[in-house]
């Protein structure tokens, strides 16, 4: 567990050292500020616009690092052969991925924290006092860009290509927001060859619109307790089969 | 306690690839069989591409042998309490640019399983050791050859390892670099750790070795030991001009 800890360390500044981490992030704040200039236009709704901006633009941004970070997290370290210095010590591979995989969601987690933070001062200057569903919002954004980095770095390590990894991902987080469409048309589907395939897709895709919190804390009645056990189970379950396969491909991966 | 470091029995590596339907082979080494004696400076002398990287690579467990078999210190590999005993020395520093000389080897003290209450005390002894005390803060990104070779030293040798693996650890050094290692290859093998190196540098390799092995085209044209090519006029030089071939495609110079 110390050497997972370590790598997990290890990875976590040297992400956030990076100029790409640290440019996104930079966009992300100046795009919060944004948002208070945009809701001018909107001045019967001011303080809902600033909150669905704000909080799209944390998922915008955390999905960026979280994709961009994970698709590099080894390909690079295989590109700079670094990784052959960390396998030629007593390093089991699955924690050589793990603790890079923790390593990069914490950096991702800690620039969704900052943005969060800013975005609540934000509000608070506009008298918004909502702190226990914000938070949950927030949560459900984090768990999201948990699943994306998870499957953004198994695709990685499939496809051996950043560029391609990157486009697969992003297709994938589209199509995650239409899988109960994908499974309505399934189910309204006469031909076998179509419905089976869609069903298919519908279930390997991961299920985004469940994490999307945020579009319907309004609504009455809010999501409930079992809601967000679902939700975490339903996380906790595909971050662990990507990781596990990513961990199964790696182990079969001459460095 | 093996007698026998290192031994490879009828190893053989071959890279497959495919590509739109075109595939294609290229045999790294093959009936490789190699013993290093414990307490024994080996090195393994080639030309570029004769398999001394992929050897070192099928050694540590990077790669594996699609034939035969690999012991390193009793013990088949991969093997991760083997590992807890090797120093690794890369060709290359493949260190992180990320990080400072001191972060890197607090992150290899860890995966060294070096306890944690002497880590810290350990890297600062390295970094004394090595010459590094002043820079270890610096990144990685800014230091020179000379000092990322030092920090990749200290890297290899930090949990005291019993054996020591070298890839090419003089290509490209200054002069005064290159005595250093002989010498840290000499205070290694006086505290009876055993040593093998890789390189193409005659000199470097009839100085320190007691025995080396000549790799040609991925297998092992030649060993000798230390007093069949010691005091002899031109004796490495002309074993390994008559043991070698060339396998990257590169004819003669025609100077005629």
């Amino acid at each position: 567990m110390d050497s997972l800890k370590s790598i997990a360390a290890c990875s976590f500044k040297e992400i956030l050292r990076q100029k790409t981490y640290l440019v996104v992030l930079l966009f992300g704040l100046i795009l919060l500020g944004g948002a208070l200039i945009v809701s001018v236009l909107a001045q019967q709704e001011r303080l809902r616009m600033i909150i669905d901006l704000g909080l799209a633009t944390g998922e915008l941004i955390g999905l960026v690092l979280a994709v961009f970070t994970s698709v590099n997290l080894i390909l690079r370290e295989l590109e700079s052969r670094t990784v052959q210095l960390v396998l030629a010590h007593p390093v089991p591979r699955s924690h050589y991925i793990l603790g890079r995989f923790l390593g990069a969601w914490a950096a991702v987690a800690c620039a969704m924290a900052l943005m969060a933070a800013l975005h609540l001062g934000l509000l608070a200057l506009y008298g918004w006092r909502g702190a226990g569903v914000y938070v949950l919002a927030w949560l459900c954004m984090l768990a999201k860009t948990a699943v994306m980095a998870a499957l953004a770095l198994l695709l990685s390590l499939t496809l051996s290509s950043p560029a391609a990894a990157m486009a697969f991902t992003l297709f994938l987080w589209l199509l995650g927001h239409f899988t109960a469409e994908m499974q309505f048309l399934a189910e309204r589907s006469g031909s076998f060859l179509i419905k089976w395939p869609l069903l298919l897709a519908a279930f390997a895709t991961p299920d985004l619109a469940r994490f999307d919190y945020r579009d319907f804390w309004n609504a009455a009645p809010g999501p409930d307790a079992p809601w967000f056990l679902w939700l975490a189970l339903y996380t906790a379950a595909y971050v662990s089969t990507a990781l596990a396969l990513s961990c199964q491909i790696f182990s079969q991966k001459e460095v | 306690m093996p007698s026998i470091a290192i031994r490879l029995k009828g190893v053989a590596k071959v890279y497959r690839r495919s590509h739109l339907g075109r595939s294609t082979q290229t045999v790294a080494v093959s009936d490789l069989d190699l013993e290093v004696a414990v307490g024994e400076v080996f090195g393994l002398l080639g030309l570029n591409g004769s398999g001394k990287t992929t050897t070192i690579k099928i050694i540590l467990g990077l790669q594996s042998a699609t034939q035969g078999t690999v012991e390193v210190l009793g013990r088949p590999m991969p093997d991760l309490e083997t590992l807890a005993k090797i120093g690794y020395m890369p060709e290359a520093a493949c260190l992180n640019p990320a990080l400072s000389g001191r972060e890197a080897l607090r992150l290899f003290a860890a995966l060294s399983r070096i306890p944690s209450a002497q880590r810290e005390k350990r890297v600062d002894q390295m970094l004394e050791r090595v010459g590094m005390a002043s820079g270890a803060d610096q990144r990685i990104a800014e230091y020179s050859k000379g000092m990322l070779q030092r920090i990749s030293l200290a890297q290899a040798l930090i949990h005291e390892p019993e054996l020591v693996i070298m890839d090419e650890p003089v290509t490209g050094l200054d002069p005064l670099a290159i005595k250093e290692v002989r010498a840290l290859v000499l205070w290694l093998k006086a505290r009876g750790k055993t040593v093998l190196f890789s390189s193409h540098d005659i000199s470097e390799v009839e100085q320190v070795c007691d025995r080396i092995g000549i790799l040609s085209r991925g297998k092992l044209a030649r060993v000798m030991r230390h007093d069949e090519w010691a005091g002899r006029p031109g004796g490495l030089e002309d074993a390994f001009a008559g043991a070698v071939a060339r396998a990257d495609g590169v004819g003669e110079l025609r100077l005629a």
